[in-house]
């Protein structure tokens, strides 16, 4: 039986239970999403065009309680399947204590945070498999890709988080951390990354030191926040292989066989990623509008055994530097018809445009993405939603050369339908 | 006579504003040892932002399902009931709160601070009595 078969009753029973559990401080929450995802012209993550996925949905069950008095606990189990990643294996998805430190004063919040934890970068990362939270299916690509959630869903380790109210400048929030990340090194979206690098086979992925923070500011004007947050990510070591037919592509040496496959090694080390991200909120009465700024810069390091073009009977081990910068912008609009009669002030409106670019190969197809995206939600209930999604594409960014062997169109469409279900 | 009457048209709006001010009221658990509540507070206390009280117990937020209390509270945190629902889902899914706690009734919210230590509720002022401790509303 697959993962979300057991899961589902294993929600009903806990969700009927979670009621007498809140006489204990402990809540029990989750929620299950499913939906449908379609491309023309160009595969994402991995079969969409021609017919499109139902492989995109979303299992969460989460558990919290305060057993003493300041100390809060709590875990998340979630799985997810997103066309080829995920595919619905549980993960921990947060699990950490948070100890409230005592500050002797009403306008100074300080807490301690171990364990495995959301890390608040940018404005809606921590809620990126959270589809109630937002009417668009997807968040903004331009800053929110899909291929990097494993690098900015989460941390291991430790962090602190402080609010500071002030009398005139409304209030800070701040926060800090130092971890590591988990990486899957099999079906993942990152090894899905070294894979379109043109790596045959990624064998592991290990390493991956995460470091970062935030600053959110409230300012005294209801509705706003701004917010600015960093990452630093270092030492993250993928191990390969690439694979050479001998005497077709190249001679293997010492074989005089011909035709036959062979495999030799390829590491990199991704010695630094980097990743700021600057973005504004405003929500007054129905409306919502925000825009949010990412400036990423990543480099590696990559020591490749390959044959020699000069003599193809010799392998030589090279070495070579790989590293880019990529800009990224979006401004969205959300319109909720609360003011409507009933059914319509059920409905949310969203559009977005997401621009995102490589700072030197931005004119290549493959160096930028831009993106328009309006989306409809309706709320059929307190608990359950459906939405609908539609984006036309510009570029090839986002795109991955090895989910589309026969080749790639520059302007494309992405079409998405999502319901779910939350208690 | 410009002036007088334009004063007397503010004042008569001081007057309604604070008719409706008075209203309303906090309900605390008696227990509760906080004098008074900023605006600030009210609102951190309100959307999940503040977890623990100063003397470290958990706030408890219980809110009425419907009702023109539920209602007024909405406008005072200058968010739609849904724009609150999602506020507080953020959090519940991100391990950064706890549910706030849901009665059918200004009695039953009543009854739950009462009982409830840490708890914090929003009513018509003519529910907050006793054995719940009412503060005036920021």
């Amino acid at each position: 039986m697959s993962f979300p078969k057991l899961m589902v009753p294993a929600l009903i029973a806990v969700a009927t239970s979670a009621a007498s559990a809140a006489d204990n401080n402990l809540q029990v929450h989750g929620f299950a999403s499913q939906g449908y995802l379609a491309t023309t012209d160009n595969n994402l993550y991995g079969r969409t065009a021609g017919g499109g996925t139902f492989e995109f949905n979303e299992l969460a069950v989460n558990v919290t309680a305060t057993p003493v008095e300041r100390v809060r606990i709590g875990v998340q189990i979630l799985a997810y399947d997103l066309g080829k990643y995920g595919n619905d294996k549980p993960q921990i998805d947060w699990a950490f204590g948070e100890y409230q430190v005592p500050t002797g004063n009403a306008d100074w919040d300080l807490s301690l945070v171990a364990g495995r934890f959301k890390t608040g970068n940018a404005l809606y990362n921590d809620y990126r498999d959270l589809d109630m939270t937002r009417t668009s299916v997807f968040l903004p690509s331009a800053v929110y890709s899909a291929t990097l959630r494993d690098v900015y869903l989460a941390a291991n380790g430790g962090q602190v988080n402080t609010t500071i109210r002030t009398n005139g400048l409304g209030s800070f929030d701040l926060s800090g951390y130092v971890g590591t990340q988990n990486i899957d090194s099999n079906e993942g979206p990152i090894s899905d990354l070294f894979k379109n690098l043109g790596i045959n086979k990624i064998n592991s992925i290990s390493g991956r030191r995460a470091d970062g923070g935030y600053l959110n500011w409230n300012p005294p004007v209801d509705g706003l926040r701004v917010k600015g947050s960093l990452l630093h990510a270092s030492n993250l070591l993928m191990e390969g292989e690439n694979s050479y037919i001998t005497g077709q592509v190249v001679p293997f040496p010492g074989s005089p066989v011909v035709g036959k496959s062979v495999t030799l090694p390829v590491r990199v080390n991704m010695t630094n990623y980097q990743a700021f991200t600057a973005g504004a909120e405003y929500q007054r009465g129905n409306w919502t509008l925000a825009s949010e700024y990412s400036n990423t810069y990543y480099r590696g390091e990559v020591e490749a055994a390959a044959p020699s073009a000069a003599n193809p009977f010799v392998v030589n081990t090279t070495q070579s530097v790989i590293y880019a910068r990529e800009l990224g912008w979006y401004g969205s609009v959300n319109y909720q018809l609360a003011d409507l009669p009933a059914p319509f002030n059920r409905m949310q409106l969203f559009a977005a445009a997401n621009w995102l670019h490589d700072e030197e190969d931005h004119d290549e197809l493959t160096g930028y993405h831009r993106g328009l995206v309006a989306a409809v939600r309706y709320d059929i209930a307190e608990h359950f939603l459906v939405k609908v999604e539609y984006q036309r594409n510009r570029g090839l960014m986002l795109v991955q050369s090895h989910d589309n062997p026969n080749g790639m169109e520059e302007y494309w469409n992405q079409f998405a339908l999502k319901t779910t279900y939350d208690f | 006579m410009k002036c007088p009457m334009i004063r007397l048209t503010l004042l008569s709006l001081f007057a309604v504003a604070g008719t409706l001010q008075a209203e309303d009221a906090i309900v605390l658990n008696p227990a509760s040892t906080v004098p008074a509540i900023s605006e600030d507070q009210f609102k951190d206390l309100f959307l999940g932002k503040r977890l623990a009280w100063d003397d470290g117990s958990k706030v408890v937020v219980v809110l009425v399902k419907d009702g023109p209390a539920n209602d007024i509270l909405m406008k005072r945190l200058g968010k739609t009931p849904q724009q609150f629902q999602t506020g507080w889902k953020k959090l519940v899914f991100t391990g950064k709160g706890a549910m706030p706690e849901q009665v059918d009734s200004e009695d039953a919210l009543v009854a739950f601070v009462a009982k409830t230590p840490g708890a914090i509720g929003f009513v018509d002022k003519a529910k907050a009595k006793d054995p719940v401790k009412a503060i005036a509303a920021p």
